[in-house]
């Protein structure tokens, strides 16, 4: 998963990258749900990818 | 998070194999799905079945909602909101267990003008929104920020009903509900979109350009984002309670969910809201009198709503606000947003710690005698919190103030009330106009009639019209009721002498403007 995200942050995002990820672990007030799953149910980032897995990424942050 | 070194890559494999396959806390069955605190996790089912239970929960624990009553549900188009709505739907519908008994309507407030946004933009976010609306077959309004401009003066009064003891009229109310109409039952899918006089606008050609042009000059007029934010709030919060009453509604549901909620009160205390505290972020809300607001999202986390609104694909809008994609610094609501959720994320019980304190703060009841009913902020409507004695924390901090005044713009001079309180010095005139005998400028008046803003506001309302660096964008309605009180109390203070006192028995001579 933490690579994952390195690959995200390098590739996949065009503006203000710091908005998603921080570090090596995803900004505080995003969610991460692998097959519909929580990811702390998964270890979170020391996740190993399988193959067809899905994951999404849902923002907590806006909104009310 | 421990590091990850080699020789632990061993070692981990196990409790990783563990965890995707730990069973529901509750069911015990399913494997569980999300994880709501550090050693309980639920499934996907449970998880819904303690969503829902949740929800009528607090409706009826705290039975402010009567039956049949019209509820106006303010939505944003963000998730909260929406799934607030979803909650409203499911739970009237007829298969519920235990139907909810209200008749809801919606309203959402367009707030594009001072995003910057074009007439195009705006429009489509509004189709959006009305495809939404429609869906849920409720009246709904949509109304432009700019109706906050064409506002009465009475929407910032609190309307005092005489009120029997709730308690005993809620039983009441509830068996007269069931006994009157048993078969008929209260179905709010009437497929009309009401939309009244107030709400011409689903069509923003109909806002005048002038209105838009009032509020961004409005805006652009205050320095901090801080003080913007407050603003905003609270003209949106006129505009919903002037709608609520002009459609009958007599409650009004907002979506602030408990993360939300537990950074109100954290940045309220920055703001020098502490005494507004327990209003602010109750589950019910008394200051406007006739309607009462109430949170029944207060108790469920962001995480729970977003997941709750993924998995059971509840439609929601994205809306830009004054604070998307600004940086951490840039206003306090900002800043005590991200720590609070940064702190959540190493120490799962922040926000509901931050909430099961404020749970203990109460609101103090409504007091029914309007003569001694003590003074409400013109802006946010709550008790006053500067009328205090020599000794208090906001006396230090005038004193302060006027101390490290070198020189103060035109702003400031015109807030500062007229009284000899502040410098001891006698003002005397001069030329027509007002003179200090003291160095400082601090009380200069502007011709005859200053607008003397400060003593109508609580501390937090002047912080942030201090910020500004003038108040003449304000909507009309306010300066209206704020020349109106300050009359009111400058002929008070000049027949003071002739009032009898304040007793039960002996009449007293009231001053009408």
């Amino acid at each position: 998963m933490k690579q994952l995200l390195v690959w995200i942050g390098q590739n996949l995002l065009k503006e203000r990258p710091e908005l998603f990820v921080q570090g090596d672990n995803v900004r505080p007030g995003i969610l991460v749900l692998i097959n519909d799953a929580d990811w702390e149910l998964m270890g979170q980032l020391d996740y190993e990818l399988q193959d067809k897995d899905n994951v999404v990424f849902i923002s907590t942050l806006h909104g009310g | 998070m421990c590091q990850v070194d080699e020789e632990y890559n061993g070692l981990l494999e196990s409790p990783v194999a563990s965890g995707a396959t730990k069973k529901c806390n509750k069911c015990k069955e399913t494997t569980a799905a999300l994880v709501m605190k550090p050693g309980e996790s639920l499934c996907r089912g449970c998880f819904k079945e303690h969503f829902v239970h949740k929800f009528r929960a607090m409706l009826g624990k705290n039975r402010i909602i009567f039956p049949g009553e019209k509820v106006l549900l303010a939505v944003s188009g963000g998730s909260s909101s929406c799934a607030m709505l979803n909650q409203v739907q499911e739970g009237l519908g007829q298969n519920a267990h235990k139907k909810l008994r209200f008749k809801p309507g919606i309203v959402y407030i367009d707030e594009g003008c001072l995003l910057g946004q074009s007439t195009e933009e705006r429009q489509k976010t509004m189709a959006q929104i009305n495809t939404l609306f429609k869906m849920t077959g409720f009246p709904h309004h949509i109304i432009p920020l700019e109706m906050v401009l064409n506002l009465p003066p009475s929407v910032l009064e609190p309307v005092h009903l005489a009120t029997d003891d709730p308690a005993g009229s809620y039983k009441e109310a509830v068996d007269h509900f069931m006994q009157s109409s048993p078969v008929h039952s209260v179905d709010p899918r009437v497929d009309r979109s009401e939309l009244s006089a107030l709400t011409d606008g689903t069509n923003p050609q109909l806002i005048a350009e002038a209105q838009t042009q009032t509020l961004q000059e409005l805006f652009s007029r205050v320095k901090t984002l801080t003080a913007k934010e407050d603003l905003l709030h609270t003209l949106r919060r006129h505009l919903l309670v002037s709608t609520a009453r002009t459609e009958g509604y007599s409650k009004l549901m907002l979506g602030e969910n408990c993360t939300r909620l537990a950074v109100k009160l954290l940045a309220n205390i920055a703001l020098g809201r502490g005494a507004q505290l327990a209003v602010d972020t109750a589950f019910c809300d008394p200051r406007y009198g006739d309607i009462v607001a109430v949170k029944p999202m207060r108790d469920y986390t962001a995480k729970e709503i977003s997941l709750y609104n993924y998995m059971w694909n509840v439609p929601y809008v994205f809306i830009p606000s004054l604070e998307t994609k600004t940086a951490d610094k840039s206003s306090i609501q900002r800043l005590t947003e991200s720590f609070v959720v940064k702190l959540q994320v190493d120490f799962p019980s922040t926000v509901s710690t931050i909430y099961r304190t404020g749970e203990k703060l109460q609101t103090a009841s409504v007091t029914e005698d309007i003569e001694r009913a003590p003074l409400k902020c013109l802006f946010c409507m709550c008790t006053l919190d500067t009328a205090l004695g020599e000794t208090s924390a906001f006396q230090a901090t005038l004193i302060s103030e006027q101390l490290s005044d070198v020189g103060t713009t035109p702003m400031q001079a015109s807030l500062r009330p007229d009284t000899q309180t502040k410098c001891g010095a006698p003002c005397y005139q001069q030329d027509g106009e007002e003179h200090c005998q003291a160095q400082a400028v601090c009380c200069s008046h502007k011709g005859g009639d200053s607008m003397n803003l400060e003593s109508l506001l609580c501390y937090s309302c002047q912080q942030t019209v201090k910020d500004m660096t003038s108040v003449e964008f304000l909507p009309q309605y306010i300066m209206s009721e704020a020349q109106r009180r300050n009359r009111r109390s400058q002929i008070r203070h000049e027949i003071s002498e002739f009032l009898l006192t304040e007793d039960s028995d002996s009449p007293s001579i009231k001053a009408d403007s």
